[in-house]
């Protein structure tokens, strides 16, 4: 378990310093001058070329990348012109556009985020491995064609149409919900879930469809198995095979996969994001690329890898302790 | 016994008791107690996307408390759909069962779910026939009993662990109490399959059904539990069916059998009477596929069949003359002659070459047109480097063995057929040298071309020695094979034999170096390699090939067949796309599968025919040596005489060397010239197949042959005279 934990970290480590690396490399090479959009279009060249100098851009791309990697060890004090700002041992940089800590910025958004992925995943993974199993037990019948076709229609639906059509309906028409706005959920529980209702289930509706068609087929493949056959065979009722003897096994897959979905919901709801209104990272990643403020984009897409590297580490220890055969290596 | 070789019709299906006139179905007034169980007229269909197939047409028998009924034929035959529809399997599955089925007076077709579900493992149970996927692999195998039991009797949770070690240690696990806790994969297959049985008891069922239960067990295992079966018979009063392709395995375990072929019931009768004279063909096809340790062949029809059909195509040989007869050929394989059919008519003669000095000049290309081969004969060959070739080694050990065959031999044709095939390599070397023939010959028949007899003397084709493997670290390391040494000759058959975890399979794999040894040599016709880096090794894999236990997972599924037979070919990169094809067409056809399934996929064939499509790839790029693992353990007995037939005679054909390995001693004992037994990663005997069966040295050996140990030796035994007994039926039929 430990050297598991070692070797785990040490791949995470490796992942995470290719990802940065490989971005700054794509923006340097993309066209643009982050100074002149640092300064602003009124900056005189000499005001350019200050700025140049103080964000290290005329080092070449080798130095700038090592100078970012040591920060995250030790930290760094930028001058402000008045002063010096100082960026505790995580530092991910400054924003070229603000100069805010990118750290604080992630620390900003990262809420709204967390709040939209988990709220969505627990209501996907609810829905999902309901119909799923639902349509495997029952299967041939009405409901379980229903359940098909309904989940056809989700997977095929994109985030934007099915939260468009929610927006529409509950808030511009029925009007039971409001337009959401983000409430923290440090400043008002019910304001924060009532808010996150509309994005939770856009973004749940989606992922349930795909979780439903997992767990079916799932399902179906571990009913299909000869240990099933044989209690099945010793009189053992349905209920308790499928409760003890499938569900365990059917369910193996559906981890494995919502761990990864949770990774990449911490990036991968943008639009989402941009759609309801939830001010988090996904967000800030496409307005930073837009403005090209390499530091940003790199914090940000940083925390994604990391989140989809922890929660791939979470998913093999799940597996591991679902089925014991697992050896962790 | 009245009405044995039911066919067709309802009456004379219904396989009635041996003494009675016949008994109606619902008024059992017969002698003897009532039936326990009761079938007539049994059909299942199953729909297919082709239609309804059935699996079962007719099929009629009783058993009364105590008997033990044995159902046989080979797979498709529906004795396991037979044995299912008694504890009404077949519900919701989409079969169409129709007739009458009555276990302990429950109507199964009719009856309703719960008493379905108390009928099922309550008064009859079943054994499965693989052990390890029939267990779940997330519980410990004492609670998967227990389970079992609080399904029928109402017991709190720790009675029916209870009841769960009791009925572990009725079936003989040591130390019950303590692997009652174990899961499945922490058991080994024999006591996995006790663990089934154990199940199965719990319940204190009145029949137990048995379905293929030693299939998956080596011979001494397989021992243990058909005595165990039969222990538990005589201990318990309980009816035993017990289903089965291995008539070896009905003879010491029932009392009566009925055989079923193609769902049909076509024999029945005592035991006894029915292995003594068998009546119907299809039954003495079944008998006499049973291997035997007597070392004879079995003489099965089906493969009779088979090779008459193989050379079906294109089948003529066509005799080259005088010049294609080999002197080696001749020199080794008693007079041996060596026909190449197919290319000769239509190829140039006189693109030969004399001695020596063509060994750079192709020889020009010829097509053969059986077998479209574009021989891009490599050169012509001398005499000397035609013994050059190591299938001439055994003949001829002073003509220069430097000369590597690959610049030899033509690059490509059929006639570089590897291995000791010394009568056609030498016949097609031969006529090259006179001027006769140059390049493909689509296909070489070696008529008494004995491979044993090439082995004998010279340098082996391959040696090992003091071979070991080691897995696991730390102080789990444990040696799998732990210092073994012999050598395998061009063209004999070595057998391995021994239980699971002796070490075999192991020995196996590291021999073709598809595992390193951890210390050791394996010498190929003198050069290490095991010492070969993989890129070095590259050139001779094509020359060590190897055939796999599990015919259905050791071929890719989403290819077809041609294309796994195409694959080492490619790999190759010699020859072009059509000649490959052509060649698998041929290999194909070799190994009795009809050319035309070039393009089938696997799930579309029997396990035979996909051992079959397996050995077809192993040959294909004309290995010198064949290390076979367990091929035929997966197979019906049928058809694993068949597949054994087929491995002697492409040996005796392309003089390729196979090492057999296998824990089916008589198996074994068929197709070995030399046998090597092993236990623990050790060969702890070893000799020729005569003497090793005959006279058995080592008391491993000796046991494994009895294949019966048991702790009571006045009980040991009976039971041995017992199966001896059988044993002589089976040998007078």
């Amino acid at each position: 378990m430990i050297r598991f934990a070692g070797r785990r970290l040490l791949q995470a480590a490796v992942v995470l310093l290719v990802l940065a690396a490989v971005l700054y490399a794509t923006f340097y090479l993309a066209p643009g001058n982050a100074a002149q959009l640092a300064c602003g279009p009124r900056c005189s060249v000499a005001q350019v070329h200050q700025i140049r100098v103080q964000m290290r851009l005329d080092d070449p791309v080798y130095a700038q990348f090592w100078h970012f990697v040591q920060g995250i060890f030790t930290g760094h004090d930028y001058s402000t012109g008045t002063g010096t700002l100082h960026c505790p041992a995580p530092c991910l940089g400054q924003s070229y556009r603000t100069g805010d800590l990118v750290t604080h910025i992630i620390a900003e958004k990262l809420p709204a985020t967390a709040s939209l992925a988990l709220g969505a995943m627990v209501l996907w993974l609810v829905l999902g491995i309901g119909t799923g199993l639902l349509s495997a037990l029952r299967r041939g019948s009405i409901v379980e064609r229903l359940l098909t076709g309904f989940t056809l229609i989700g997977i095929a639906t994109p985030v934007f149409i099915t939260g468009i059509l929610l927006l529409l309906v509950f808030c511009a028409w029925l009007r039971w919900l409001p337009y959401p706005t983000y409430v923290p959920l440090t400043s008002d529980p019910q304001q924060w879930a009532w808010n996150l209702l509309l994005p939770w289930v856009a973004l749940a509706l989606v992922e349930a469809a795909k979780y439903a068609r997992l767990t079916r087929s799932s399902m179906l493949e571990t009913l299909a198995e000869d240990h099933i056959r044989t209690f099945r065979a010793y009189g053992v009722g349905e209920g308790a095979l499928v409760r003890r003897h499938a569900l365990r096994g059917a369910l193996s897959p559906v981890i494995a996969l919502s761990a990864l979905d949770l990774g990449t919901m911490f990036g991968g709801a943008l639009l989402t994001e941009t759609l309801f209104g939830v001010p988090g990272l996904g967000q800030q990643l496409v307005q930073s690329v837009q403005l090209k403020d390499l530091p940003v984009v790199v914090g940000i897409v940083l925390v994604m890898g990391l989140a989809v590297v922890v929660a791939n580490a979470v998913a093999d220890v799940l597996y591991a302790l679902a089925d014991r055969r697992v050896v962790l290596r | 016994m009245s009405g044995t070789e039911a066919t067709s019709g309802t009456d004379s299906t219904t396989v009635e008791d041996m003494t009675a006139a016949p008994i109606s179905p619902a008024l059992p007034t017969g002698p003897g107690p009532a039936p326990l169980a009761e079938v007539a007229d049994l059909r299942i269909d199953f729909p297919t996307d082709g239609g309804t197939v059935r699996a079962v047409d007719g099929v009629g028998f009783t058993l009364r408390p105590g008997e033990a009924l044995g159902l046989v034929g080979e797979s498709g035959s529906g004795k396991s759909a037979t044995a299912y529809a008694l504890l009404g399997m077949h519900r919701g599955t989409g079969a169409r069962v129709t007739g009458t089925v009555r276990v302990a007076g429950t109507d199964v077709l009719t009856a309703r779910e719960e008493e379905l579900r108390r009928l099922r493992g309550g008064t009859a149970a079943i054994v499965f026939q693989d052990p390890l996927s029939s267990l779940d692999p997330y519980y410990a195998v004492g609670d998967q009993i227990a389970e079992v039991y609080r399904a029928h009797h109402k017991a709190s949770r720790s009675a029916a662990r209870g009841r769960a070690v009791e009925v572990l240690d009725r079936v003989g696990i040591p130390s019950a109490a303590k692997r009652a806790r174990l899961r499945p994969h922490e058991f080994s297959g024999g006591m996995r399959q006790r663990a089934l049985i154990a199940m199965a008891l719990a319940c204190q069922p009145q029949l137990l059904i048995a379905d293929e239960p030693t299939t998956a067990l080596d011979v001494t295992v397989q021992a243990q539990i058909l005595d165990l079966l039969h222990e538990l018979r005589e201990a318990e009063g309980l009816a035993l069916l017990l289903v089965t392709h291995d008539l070896g395995v009905t003879a010491a375990s029932v009392d009566r059998l009925l055989v079923l072929q193609h769902g049909l019931p076509v024999e029945s009768g005592p035991m006894a009477e029915l292995l003594g004279s068998p009546r119907h063909p299809y039954t003495r096809a079944l008998l006499s596929a049973v291997p035997r340790l007597d070392g004879e062949g079995p003489a099965v029809k089906p493969v009779q069949e088979l090779a008459e059909e193989a050379p079906a195509k294109g089948a003529e040989p066509e005799a080259l003359g005088e010049g294609a007869v080999s002197e080696g050929a001749e020199a080794e394989a008693d007079g041996g002659r060596a026909v190449s059919e197919g290319a000769a008519a239509e190829l140039p003669s006189g693109e030969g070459a004399s001695e020596g000095a063509a060994a750079e000049v192709p020889a020009g290309e010829a097509a053969s047109e059986d077998a479209e081969v574009e021989a891009r004969a490599g050169g012509a060959l001398s005499e000397e480097a035609a013994a050059g070739v190591p299938a001439g080694e055994g003949a001829s050990e002073d003509a220069a063995p430097e000369v590597p065959a690959e610049e030899a031999v033509p690059e490509y044709a059929a006639t570089e057929v590897p291995a000791a095939e010394a009568a056609s390599e030498g016949a097609s070397v031969e006529a090259l040298g006179e001027g006769a023939v140059s390049g493909a010959v689509g296909r070489t028949l070696a008529n008494g071309a004995s491979g044993a007899g090439a082995a004998s003397g010279g340098e082996p084709l391959l040696e090992a020695v003091g071979l070991r493997k080691e897995f696991g670290r730390g102080r789990e390391r444990f040696a799998a094979v732990d210092g073994v040494s012999l050598t395998v000759a061009a063209g004999e058959t070595l057998g391995v034999v021994g239980e699971s975890g002796s070490g075999k399979t192991t020995l196996g794999r590291m021999l073709v170096r598809l595992l390193d040894p951890t210390a050791g040599a394996v010498r190929y016709r003198g050069r290490d390699i095991a010492a070969l880096r993989e890129r070095q090794l590259r050139p001779l894999r094509r020359e060590l090939q190897m055939v796999f236990q599990d015919p259905v997972s050791s071929l890719n599924p989403r290819r077809s067949i041609g294309e796994s037979i195409a694959d080492p070919l490619r790999a190759e990169g010699r020859l072009t796309e059509r000649e490959i094809t052509t060649r698998v067409g041929d290999l194909l056809e070799r190994v009795g599968l009809d050319p035309a399934w070039y393009h089938r996929y696997p799930h579309e064939f029997s396990g035979g025919q996909r051992q079959r499509v397996g050995i077809a790839r192993a040959l294909a790029p004309q290995p010198r040596l064949i290390v076979c693992d367990e091929p035929v353990s997966a197979l019906d007995v049928t058809t694993q005489a068949q597949v054994v037939a087929l491995l002697g005679e492409l040996k005796r054909e392309f003089g390729v060397a196979l090492v057999f390995v296998a824990h089916d001693l008589a198996v074994v004992r068929q197709v070995s010239d030399r046998v090597a037994v092993m236990r623990s990663g050790r060969v702890v005997e070893e000799g020729t197949a005569e003497d090793v069966y005959g006279n058995p040295q080592d008391p491993y050996t000796k046991g494994l042959l009895a294949a019966v140990p048991v702790p009571d030796p006045t009980e040991a035994a009976a039971r041995r005279t017992a199966r001896k007994a059988v044993a002589a039926q089976l040998g007078v039929s």
